[in-house]
C-alpha cells in the first residue's frame, strides 16, 4: 500500500511538470473541451495511470488563458453554464514547441539511463 | 432507465455551497458548479441510489485540502499578472516605432517649455496649462471607463480587478499633481539667475512624458481591455 502510494507519487511528480503541455496538446486534438471533461479525458487516455487533481487542473487552465494560449467560451447545458476551453493560434505554437522540448528530453533521458542501448 | 440529473433546487445549492467554500466571485463560481454537478451525475451512474450531499462531498474531497481556496487564490494572481502583462506591452509600445516618434516629441515639446519658462512661474503655469488640462480629461475618461453596468446581485473577479485597477488609478493620479506642486516650489525657491540644469530638465520632461503614457494606459486602455473582455464572456450580465 505505502510502496503504491510512493509510486504514484513519484508519477505524479514527473507529469506535474507536463501538465500545461498535456492540457494543450489534448485541445488541439479534441478541439474545445470543459474541465471536467477534461480530468476525464486524461484519465482515460493513461489508463488510469494519471489523475489530474482538480486543484492543479484549474489553475492551469486559468493560467493558460491568461497566458492567451486557451481561449474561452461561456454556454448554457440543461439547467446550468459550462465554460469552455480551445487553444488558440499562440496556443498552437506553443505546443509545437513544448513537444519539441519534451521528445528530446525523453531522448536524453533515454541515452543517460540506458547507455547500452545508445551504443547497440 | 433515465440518467439521475440535478434539479434547478441541487444547483442553486451548489453556488451556495461555493460561498461556504469562499467563492464569491460569479465567474468562478460558474465553473466550479458545472464541474461538480457533471461530477455528481457521473457519480449517479455507478450509484444512482447515493445521496446528493454524499456525492457533493465526495466529489469536492477531489479537489483536496486546501478546497476551492487555491484555485481562487492562483485566479486572482492570473488576472493580475494578464493585465499588468497589458499594461507593460501597451506602454512598450511607446518606445517602439512608430510610437516613439510621438514619445521623443511629447519630451521635446516639454523640454522646450521648461526651458523658455527660465525659472518663471508665471510663464511655466502658462506653457503648462495644456499639460493641465490633459490631465483633467485623463480624470473625466476614467470615470467612464471604469464602469460595467451590471446585473444586480452578482459580482465578478473580473469587475473586481477592474475597481482594483481603479484604486490603482487614483493613487498613481497624484503623483504627477505632487510633481508639479513640487516644482512650483522649487521655481519659487530658486533664484531666477541661477543656471537651471538641461540635464536635470530633460530628465523631468522625459519622467513627465512616461508618467503620462503610463496614465493613459491606466486610464483608458487597461479598463477598455478588461471591459471587452467582460462583455465577451458574460454579455448576459450586462445592462445594455
Amino acid at each position: 500500500m505505502f510502496t503504491k502510494k510512493l509510486r504514484e507519487m513519484g508519477t505524479n511528480q514527473l507529469y506535474k511538470g507536463s501538465l500545461a503541455t498535456i492540457i494543450l496538446k489534448l485541445l488541439g486534438e479534441k478541439g474545445r473541451m470543459y474541465g471536467y471533461q477534461i480530468t476525464q479525458e486524461v484519465k482515460a487516455i493513461s489508463s488510469g495511470e494519471f489523475v489530474i487533481t482538480e486543484g492543479a487542473l484549474y489553475p492551469m487552465l486559468h493560467k493558460l488563458e491568461a497566458q492567451g494560449l486557451l481561449t474561452v467560451e461561456i454556454e448554457m447545458t440543461g439547467n446550468r453554464m459550462r465554460k469552455y476551453y480551445s487553444i488558440t493560434k499562440n496556443g498552437k505554437k506553443e505546443v509545437v514547441d513544448r513537444m519539441t522540448e519534451m521528445e528530446s528530453f525523453i531522448r536524453n533521458m533515454q541515452s543517460l539511463l540506458n547507455p547500452k542501448i545508445e551504443m547497440a | 432507465m433515465t440518467e439521475r440529473k440535478l434539479t434547478p433546487e441541487q444547483i442553486e445549492n451548489l453556488f451556495s455551497f461555493c460561498e461556504e467554500q469562499e467563492v464569491y466571485h460569479y465567474d468562478l463560481q460558474m465553473e466550479l458548479v458545472d464541474h461538480l454537478a457533471a461530477a455528481i451525475e457521473q457519480k449517479w451512474q455507478e450509484e444512482p441510489k447515493l445521496n446528493y450531499n454524499k456525492a457533493l462531498w465526495a466529489v469536492f474531497d477531489q479537489f483536496g485540502v486546501s478546497g476551492f481556496r487555491k484555485i481562487r487564490r492562483a485566479k486572482e494572481k492570473e488576472l493580475r499578472k494578464k493585465y499588468s502583462r497589458v499594461l507593460w506591452q501597451y506602454i512598450g509600445e511607446f518606445f517602439k516605432l512608430p510610437k516613439i516618434i510621438l514619445t521623443i516629441a511629447i519630451t521635446l515639446i516639454l523640454f522646450g517649455i521648461f526651458r523658455k519658462s527660465e525659472n518663471n512661474l508665471d510663464k511655466f503655469l502658462l506653457l503648462l496649462f495644456p499639460y493641465l488640462i490633459f490631465l483633467a480629461v485623463i480624470q473625466f475618461m476614467n470615470k467612464k471607463k471604469y464602469q460595467i453596468s451590471l446585473v444586480p446581485g452578482k459580482s465578478f473577479l473580473l469587475n473586481d480587478h477592474l475597481k482594483w485597477i481603479k484604486s490603482r488609478f487614483d493613487v498613481s493620479f497624484q503623483v504627477p499633481t505632487f510633481a508639479l506642486i513640487f516644482y512650483i516650489e522649487y521655481l519659487q525657491r530658486t533664484n531666477a539667475y541661477q543656471a537651471h540644469n538641461a540635464y536635470v530638465e530633460l530628465l523631468i520632461a522625459f519622467l513627465v512624458t512616461f508618467f503620462s503614457i503610463f496614465l493613459v494606459a491606466m486610464s483608458i486602455y487597461v479598463p477598455k481591455r478588461i471591459k471587452e473582455d467582460f462583455i465577451r464572456e458574460f454579455p448576459q450580465f450586462v445592462k445594455s
